[in-house]
């Protein structure tokens, strides 16, 4: 969504009407005087499957070339390609411990920086598991392979809903079920209707694309010489006074009428919005996303929601081939993005208070095929913010290789050591859902150890 | 050739009056009921599609449309690429999907096609499609075609055309090489069961689903590698595309990079021995005789045109005439050519089913749907559209100003579904919404986004008659006889209601605009003009944001 000049005069631009007066939803942010008791979880979700393996490289002279030998078509390609990005002294190296000589690819530099920083964790290896298990296990017991592995939209489905294609509530919206969410704007998709952030009670305001419009002939002329005319559209928009018959129309009157409001409520928040401008990178599809994000985090005061959950979105990571020509450049528009977020919420003294992390339906596979890879099954995901304990592996890296314990048997993709639920738990928490609340919204919790993610400071 | 389908035309017009006068065409259809059918069978009615399906009475209708020939789409943009010096890209596609719409005349067809685009996706948000135009030129005529064809002969000319095959990502796929680590891409196995053929469950015939699972993984692998070994004719076959210089055409087999070994899904063996395209069809074969495919693609036809959550019994009725290839009307016409899959007989059993026709009844919560927002413009647009012959030659109109990504109308453009599993979902319900609480879908809610409703709404309100809907000023609305209605309110809002609704505006909602339309004063000055145009506005602003509009029942 663009708060720059709307690219047709059919537009009517003004001031809402339908704000405070029509809906009782305040017409104009009030930017927040209480930092103590909000928090945001931001969701990136990286759709097709983000190549772990090419993001997340071992620089150690052995563990390259192994690493290497898996890859020999695609880093020609690389080569081919003009931007040998993937030579190893081109990498830019993790340090800590808990990295074990691994770096990332030098278009994610800026997240590597933050990693130095302190202000990002990377928690290794997470996917869908039914159990913990290793290779061997699997070969003796199928039954711990979680069902329709390697199927984006089953995938995707179970990353967002713990469920198969076709599930429409999230852990996302039900971590906000459990927290106080009095607010209609707790749960925001810019990325259209999004089930991860969708919750049983806690509805979700999806955002998809393009300017928020207005209805003609509502401006802010005509808000001060009300006419008959406007009074009657007003009375209409609400379908007030309209009993519907069938559960369709009251089901969409219901949705247009919410929608119209939350529209005009948004309008203005996005409107000039220091927050917002100040995320926009030009070109970058993922920064204007994040900038309503910090515009909505900026309008806290006005839409008093304590709790918000966030989700955006970044495209075409599914590359099956033509890896080294897509790839880099979102991995640059990524981490460009992030960084600009994060140093945008820093200035305003609202970096601890918003926690962004990614989600992807799965990792991709070890070996590659001539110019892409493949559907893996786990893979490594970034956590940034002010409250995360930065800087670390929460987790372990495996070696580049397709015979270890967490290998699996589909060339060398990771079978996850950590689990969507101990992922998805450790956010929770840090966003205020107890323990007992968590184990409704992640019911298999109890098999795993969540003490394993720490993701956030003490 | 022009004068067969000349010819054509002129018999399916003698054979559309025989039919209504054999059917006793006496059978009177009121502009009310004329209107919905068009809802369901066109892009929307206006006021002579109304006449038009007076009439011809439904059956008429559609043996008229079925006789009308296809307009192929790859000749129309390949002259527009010419003409503009161009070879590829995607606007003149869709420019022409939008000039059909509003101005071509066979709407069924149309209509059903675009069903199509929305069952056996092939987006062209995807750059591997779209860098292959004149391949997706080819998939779009396919579906045309097949819409008032066999749903099974589409799926197999789909899986040989490189579109789907770049699409789903088995161009070039390869047997498994265990030293190379190679395992055949599952993409096309998948999502052929999944999405165009079988779906996930065993379904009765009446579209029951029984819980039992239609296949698991090693069914999906072992239809994997039947889809192996698939390129276009060039000089090798895994760089092959560097080498072919159009890529157009059908797929063929390379032996060597196909499974040669036994292929096992869903309960048979496939190969050895055979070439890749004699696999392929033997899979297809199999596949394609399932016993859910009838209930499966009946269901989402009905789905898209008709209402969102179909009677069992209407399932059974509709996939009854998808398996015998043929339906019996009323007045003993037959349609169809009694090969399973007919989509003609398929099509004229959903829209002259009981279910279709008859409007709902009071306590009928289940019928209905969620217009899409591509159908509300398309209504919109259609009920105001003067009268224009589509071009033939030159660049195509329309092209250069829809599809951009700011753009209201891209909100849901044809062709350019984000994945494969459409704009929306079949079984979507919005969770907390009473259509979820009652057990029911409303899928096309999955694109009712905040945008969608304000945004789209909105501008859909303005579109008619503050600028035109583009800025070319192409598209020029009849607006005449609704400015002339416009002096008697109650006149402009039961025309709007006509057509915009099929008369399913509340009373309530009617005498809202209706007084919302005297308190604009409309003197006999000179500003009688601009007045006679605020209310024509105002009445579109609140029809088309009225929930009545929304939803077509």
């Amino acid at each position: 969504m663009s708060v720059g000049p709307t690219s047709r005069r059919a537009f009517v631009r003004g001031m809402g009407l339908l704000g405070a007066a029509a809906t009782g939803i305040p017409a104009l942010p009030v930017f927040a005087q209480d930092k103590d008791d909000y928090r945001a979880l931001v969701c990136v979700i990286l759709t097709g499957g983000l190549d772990n393996f090419d993001c997340v490289i071992p620089a150690d002279d052995q563990g390259y070339r192994a690493w290497a030998s898996h890859r020999v078509s695609l880093l020609e390609q690389y080569e081919r390609a003009g931007h040998p990005t993937r030579r190893r002294d081109m990498l830019v190296a993790l340090p800590g411990k808990s990295a074990g000589g691994h770096a990332l690819a030098p278009e994610l530099a800026p997240l590597a920086e933050l990693y130095a920083q302190g202000r990002l964790a990377m928690v290794a290896n997470v996917g869908p598991l039914v159990a913990p298990t290793t290779r061997r296990a699997l070969e003796a017991d199928q039954s711990l392979a979680p069902a329709r592995l390697a199927s984006h939209s089953d995938q995707t489905a179970i990353w967002s809903t713990l469920d198969y294609e076709g599930a429409n509530v999230g852990w996302g919206g039900q971590l906000l079920d459990h927290l106080e969410t009095t607010s209609p704007f707790s749960s925001m998709s810019f990325n259209g209707v999004e089930a991860f952030g969708q919750g049983r009670r806690s509805d979700q305001v999806a955002i998809s694309s393009g300017n928020l419009g207005k209805i003609p002939g509502l401006s802010a002329r005509s808000q001060w010489q009300m006419t008959r005319r406007n009074e009657l559209l007003i009375e209409h928009l609400s379908s007030k006074g309209v009993k519907y018959t069938d559960m369709f129309t009251r089901d969409v009157a219901r949705q247009q009428a919410l929608a119209l409001r939350q529209a005009d409520f948004i309008r203005d928040v996005l409107r000039n919005n220091p927050a917002s401008d100040a995320v926009r990178i030009e070109g970058n599809n993922l920064s204007y996303k994040l900038a309503n994000v910090a515009a909505m985090v900026a309008a806290r005061g006005a839409h008093k929601a304590r709790r918000q959950l966030f989700v955006v979105a970044m495209n075409g990571f599914d590359n099956h081939r033509n890896e080294a020509e897509v790839l880099p450049r979102l991995q640059m528009q990524l981490a460009d993005a992030l960084a600009r977020f994060d140093q945008v919420l820093a200035s305003r003294g609202e970096a601890d208070l918003v926690t962004t992390f990614t989600l992807s339906e799965f990792g991709r596979t070890l070996s590659a095929n001539a110019t892409g890879t493949d559907h893996g099954w786990g893979g490594h995901h970034f956590v940034m913010g002010g409250a995360v304990d930065g800087g670390r592996v929460v987790g372990e890296l495996t070696p580049p290789t397709t015979d270890h314990d967490q290998a699996w048997a589909r060339r060398g993709g990771l079978i996850p050591t950590l689990a969507i639920e101990q992922y998805g738990a450790a956010l929770g928490a840090w966003f205020g859902v107890s323990r007992s609340d968590m184990t409704q919204v992640f019911p298999n919790l109890g098999r795993f150890d969540t003490g394993l993610v720490e993701i956030f400071k003490r | 050739m022009a004068v067969r389908s000349c010819l054509c035309r002129v018999l399916g017009w003698c054979a559309g009056l025989f039919v209504a006068l054999a059917s006793g065409a006496a059978e009177e259809i009121s502009e009310d009921d004329a209107a919905r059918f068009l809802l369901q069978a066109s892009f929307g009615p206006h006021q002579e599609s109304i006449l038009e399906v007076q009439r011809r009475g439904y059956v008429g209708w559609l043996n008229h449309q079925m006789a009308l020939p296809l307009s192929s789409v790859a000749e129309r943009v390949e002259k527009s690429y010419a003409a503009n010096g161009d070879s590829n890209g995607e606007k003149p596609l869709i420019g022409l999907f939008w000039e059909q719409a509003l101005h071509g005349d066979d709407q069924l067809r149309q209509r059903l096609r675009f069903a199509l685009s929305q069952i056996v996706v092939a987006s062209l948000e995807d750059p591997a499609t779209r860098r292959a135009m004149l391949a997706y030129l080819d998939y779009v005529d396919m579906l045309g075609e097949e819409a008032l064809g066999n749903y099974c002969t589409l799926i197999r000319r789909v899986t040989f055309q490189p579109t789907m095959a770049l699409y789903l990502t088995y161009y070039e796929n390869q047997k498994a090489d265990e030293d190379r680590g190679i395992v055949p891409d599952e993409n096309y196995a998948r999502e052929i069961m999944q999405l165009f053929t079988i779906g996930l469950e065993h379904l009765a015939l009446d579209g029951t689903p029984t819980g039992e699972p239609t296949y698991d993984q090693n069914d999906v692998s072992g239809l994997a590698s039947v889809f192996t070994g698939l390129a276009l004719p060039g000089e090798n076959f895994r760089n092959g595309r560097a080498t072919v210089k159009v890529i157009r055409g059908d797929l063929v087999g390379y032996p060597q990079y196909h499974e040669p070994g036994e292929k096992r899904f869903l309960g048979t063996v496939v190969g050895p021995g055979r070439d890749a395209i004699e696999s392929v069809n033997a899979a297809l074969d199999h596949l394609l005789a399932h016993p859910n495919v009838a209930p499966f693609v009946s269901k989402q036809l009905i789905q898209k045109l008709v209402t969102s959550n179909p009677s069992p019994a209407y399932i059974e009725r509709v996939a009854r005439a998808f398996n015998a290839g043929e339906f019996r009307a009323p007045g003993d016409v037959l349609f169809g050519k009694g090969q399973r899959c007919d989509m003609q007989a398929t099509t004229a059993a959903i829209l002259l089913d009981p279910e279709a026709r008859q409007r709902p009844g009071k306590d009928d919560q289940l019928t209905g749907k969620v217009r899409e927002p591509l159908i509300r413009v398309i209504h919109l647009m259609r009920a105001f559209g003067s009268q224009q012959d589509l071009t033939v030659d030159g660049v195509v109109p329309y092209a250069n100003y829809l599809n951009s990504s700011h753009d209201p109308w891209a909100f849901q453009s044809p062709f350019t579904s984000p994945t494969v599993f459409n704009f929306y979902r079949p079984s979507y319900a919005k969770p907390g919404s009473e259509v979820e609480s009652m057990g029911a879908v409303a899928p096309e809610t999955q694109l009712m986004t905040v945008s969608h409703l304000a945004v789209q709404t909105t501008w859909m309100a303005s579109c008619v008659v503050s600028a035109g809907c583009e800025d070319g000023g192409l598209f020029n609305p009849a607006l005449a006889p609704f400015i002339e209605a416009a002096d008697r309110p109650g006149a402009l809002v039961d025309m709007l209601d006509l057509y915009l609704t099929a008369n399913t505006l509340m009373p309530k909602t009617k005498r809202r605009i209706t007084t919302a339309l005297w308190s604009i004063n409309v003197p006999y000055d000179l500003r009688r003009e601009e007045k006679l145009e605020k209310r024509l506005s105002t009445a579109v602003t609140m029809v088309v944001t009225a929930p009545e509009f929304m939803v077509q029942r």
